[in-house]
């Protein structure tokens, strides 16, 4: 069971919403990866487009919703983006996401940190999304972040964990959880990001943008569960091998 | 009648309508669901219980904002 | 790792009789999968702490050369204590300060802080290790705080070895320039802890056992652990060690820490240890540290002897102290006989840089200067 702030998940994977080609297909996908938190994001209405309201068929899949701030630029337009979720979903629960670049959608860390330290104190369950920066993580938690959630890779490429070793590091000194976000390209990349110790991981566009949604929602269903029952097992490993110099205990022998 | 922009474009509503009047007119006119949005006045967000009670002035500028898909 | 408010929590919620049984039922393979990771790991720390880990000790030994220098290159950074004072409001049956011996009891002045400072500096010191009995009327934080920023003027790197002091009371010697606190646990056994703390504030285990907490909180540099090894079962407590560095390490992020490893030693009044380390178990228990943390520094005093010493170098030592004196005004005045414990490694600093070069190590003296 994972537990975030006050929540208990017995799903791994989470999901994102975007990029799916109708909201059936969506929809079904949600249902086939077994998630029970998907993200959303916040958009001013276009009122000339007649647009899925999908809030209702989402609450009756019976997942949790989690908007995301994504569209804002700097922390005080994420500030209000989760205030507005907040009004929205009737929910104090906000993935903090600020990319102001376009290209790459990187994410700024220091209007993130302020912003999440400003969440915080507002009453929001803050869970910011965030470059693998081990130290950046340690003050998000500082500043009272209900999860961390680094990245593998930059949103929607698919690259898988290419900041494997410092999610590693992160894994190993946070005190809260640990959800790997963006870039997660294939099932393996999840079972890996799981079999590394993370908490959970989220999943988006390797799922929305396969030519089988449902099928890909299912083998990362399963590759999440596989990959935590892997860590919880524990693994043998290649063995060091030391190097053949001369002997530095010699001393000892004949002492007491 | 007043003029409000509405996700910047202009509408025209009734003077002394309050905000919960002028989005019912929206809901109407543009078959908007007011289910799941969220207001602000004048880039303030007001509660939904507080509709009701926000009066609308001429140029009064009001965006709505709902869920949509995302990651 | 849950959120708690101290140590204090973590310690009550450890079942020792538990861990030592663990500790004592390991077998060979129980220590060859601590050798596969033994990085952060307490179990595997138990381990190689273990009785069974002595065949592995060559092993342990080479790893944990290879680990240091990679982190560490082949430097030893030398300091040296510098005795404020030897009054003592405490009992402590294994140390020559205990407050029934009947010896001559010193606090040094501003001027004779300079005497000793002028002859460190000579030989060449940057780090000092500020020492004390624990008093807190007479050599208390006033007195910390006058003498701190005097000595701090003239060295890089400021420790200090003295009582358990309160959060507010750390935080404004850090503002004084205060680098660096050792405060040694002596034992991690309440019970043998009582045992030989008989009188004074220092019977108070858990006040001490959280005062490396309120350090993290103060935003010391640098926070040392240390356990007398020998008063209780030194397994034990240096695995009890290992705890505490782990949640530490966790914990307060932005410290570094350090270890020393002494072991029960002649003194005024002497007495036997219960659990007597020999030197294998002293090396295994540098080794097992060093394995299980990358970065520790690890310290060695002139408490053991000189070919001892030397050996022990490659093998995961970061400090090293040298021609220490262990009685306030002892480096102006080194005629007195009175030391908190005996000295067997006599050398000068000359002696002990030609060792360390001849280790193919280097001696380091000042290893970082704050300017701002």
């Amino acid at each position: 069971m994972l537990t975030i702030a006050n929540h208990q998940f017995s799903s791994r994977l989470f999901s994102g919403t975007g990029k799916f080609s109708n909201s059936d297909t969506m929809l079904d996908a949600l249902r086939a990866s077994g998630t029970e938190l998907v993200t959303l994001a916040v958009k001013r209405v276009d009122l000339k487009l007649r647009t899925d309201n999908l809030m209702k068929p989402l609450s009756d899949l019976g997942v949790k919703l989690l908007p995301n701030t994504s569209g804002a630029r700097n922390g005080k337009e994420a500030i209000f983006a989760a205030q507005l979720a907040q009004e929205m979903f009737a929910t104090n629960w906000v993935k903090l996401e600020i990319h102001p670049d376009p290209k790459y959608l990187m994410p700024d860390p220091i209007e993130t940190l302020i912003a999440a330290e400003a969440l915080v104190k507002l009453g929001f369950v803050v869970l910011p999304y965030v470059h693998a920066d081990p130290v950046l993580c340690h003050r998000l938690e500082e500043v009272g972040c209900a999860a961390v959630m680094p990245l593998a890779s930059p949103i929607g490429s698919n690259q898988g964990l290419l900041t494997k070793e410092f999610l590693r590091i992160i894994i190993e000194q946070a005190r809260v959880p640990v959800v790997i976000d963006a870039g997660i390209g294939c099932p393996s990349d999840a079972s890996a990001a799981m079999e590394m110790g993370a908490d959970a991981v989220l999943v988006n566009t390797a799922i929305a943008s396969s030519p089988q949604p449902v099928a890909m929602a299912k083998c990362f269903q399963q590759a999440v569960i596989t990959g935590r029952a892997a860590y919880q097992a524990g693994f043998g490993q290649v063995s060091c091998q030391a190097n053949h110099t001369s002997p530095l205990t010699g001393f000892l022998n004949g002492l007491s | 009648m007043i003029n409000v922009v509405v996700n910047s474009q202009d509408h025209r509503v009734p003077e002394n309508s309050n905000l919960l009047m002028t989005l019912q007119l929206l809901a109407e006119s543009q078959s908007l669901d007011l289910s799941n949005i969220a207001v602000a006045l004048n880039q303030h967000i007001v509660p939904k219980s507080q509709w009701a009670e926000m009066l609308c002035q001429h140029g009064d500028q009001i965006d709505l904002f709902n869920a949509v898909a995302g990651g | 790792m849950a959120l708690v408010n101290n140590f204090s929590e973590v310690f009550a919620a450890i079942d020792r009789e538990h861990l030592r049984l663990s500790m004592y039922s390991c077998t060979a393979a129980d220590v060859e999968r601590a050798l596969l990771h033994p990085t952060a790991n307490v179990e595997a720390l138990m381990a190689l702490l273990s009785p069974a880990a002595e065949p592995y000790l060559e092993q342990m030994a080479q790893r944990s050369m290879q680990i240091t220098q990679k982190r560490f290159g082949h430097n030893i950074s030398l300091f040296v204590p510098m005795y404020l004072s030897n009054l003592c409001a405490n009992e402590c049956d294994y140390c020559g300060f205990t407050m029934s011996n009947k010896i001559k009891r010193k606090i040094l002045n501003s001027q004779e802080i300079g005497n000793e400072i002028a002859i460190l500096k000579y030989r060449g010191f940057d780090s000092i290790l500020l020492v004390s009995g624990e008093h807190e009327t007479k050599v208390g934080a006033d007195y910390f705080a006058k003498v701190v920023p005097q000595i701090k003027q003239q060295f890089s790197y400021l420790a200090l070895e003295v009582q358990p002091l309160a959060t507010d009371e750390y935080t404004k010697l850090v503002g004084l320039g205060l680098d660096a606190v050792m405060l040694y646990q002596e034992t991690y056994a309440p019970v043998t802890y009582a045992k030989h703390h008989t009188r004074g504030k220092k019977q108070d285990f858990q006040y001490r056992l959280n005062s490396p907490d309120r350090l993290g909180q103060a935003g010391i540099d640098k926070t040392g652990l240390g356990v007398l090894l020998g008063l209780d079962d030194w397994r034990l407590d240096a695995l009890l060690m290992g705890y505490h560095l782990s949640y530490l390490e966790n914990r307060y992020w932005r410290s570094k820490y350090s270890i020393s490893l002494p072991r029960l030693r002649p003194c005024t009044g002497g007495i036997e240890p219960n659990s007597p380390i020999s030197d294998k178990g002293l090396v295994q228990v540098i080794c097992a540290f060093r394995l299980f943390s990358e970065q520790l520094e690890i310290s060695l005093s002139t408490r053991e002897r000189s070919e001892f010493r030397d050996n022990l170098m490659p093998l995961g030592i970061t400090h090293m102290s040298a021609s220490s004196s262990t009685q306030p005004g002892g480096y102006a005045n080194p005629d007195t006989q009175l030391d908190q414990f005996e000295i067997s490694d006599e050398r000068s600093v000359l002696q002990v840089v030609a060792a360390i070069e001849n280790s193919g190590y280097t001696s380091v003296f000042k290893d970082w200067e704050a300017n701002w």
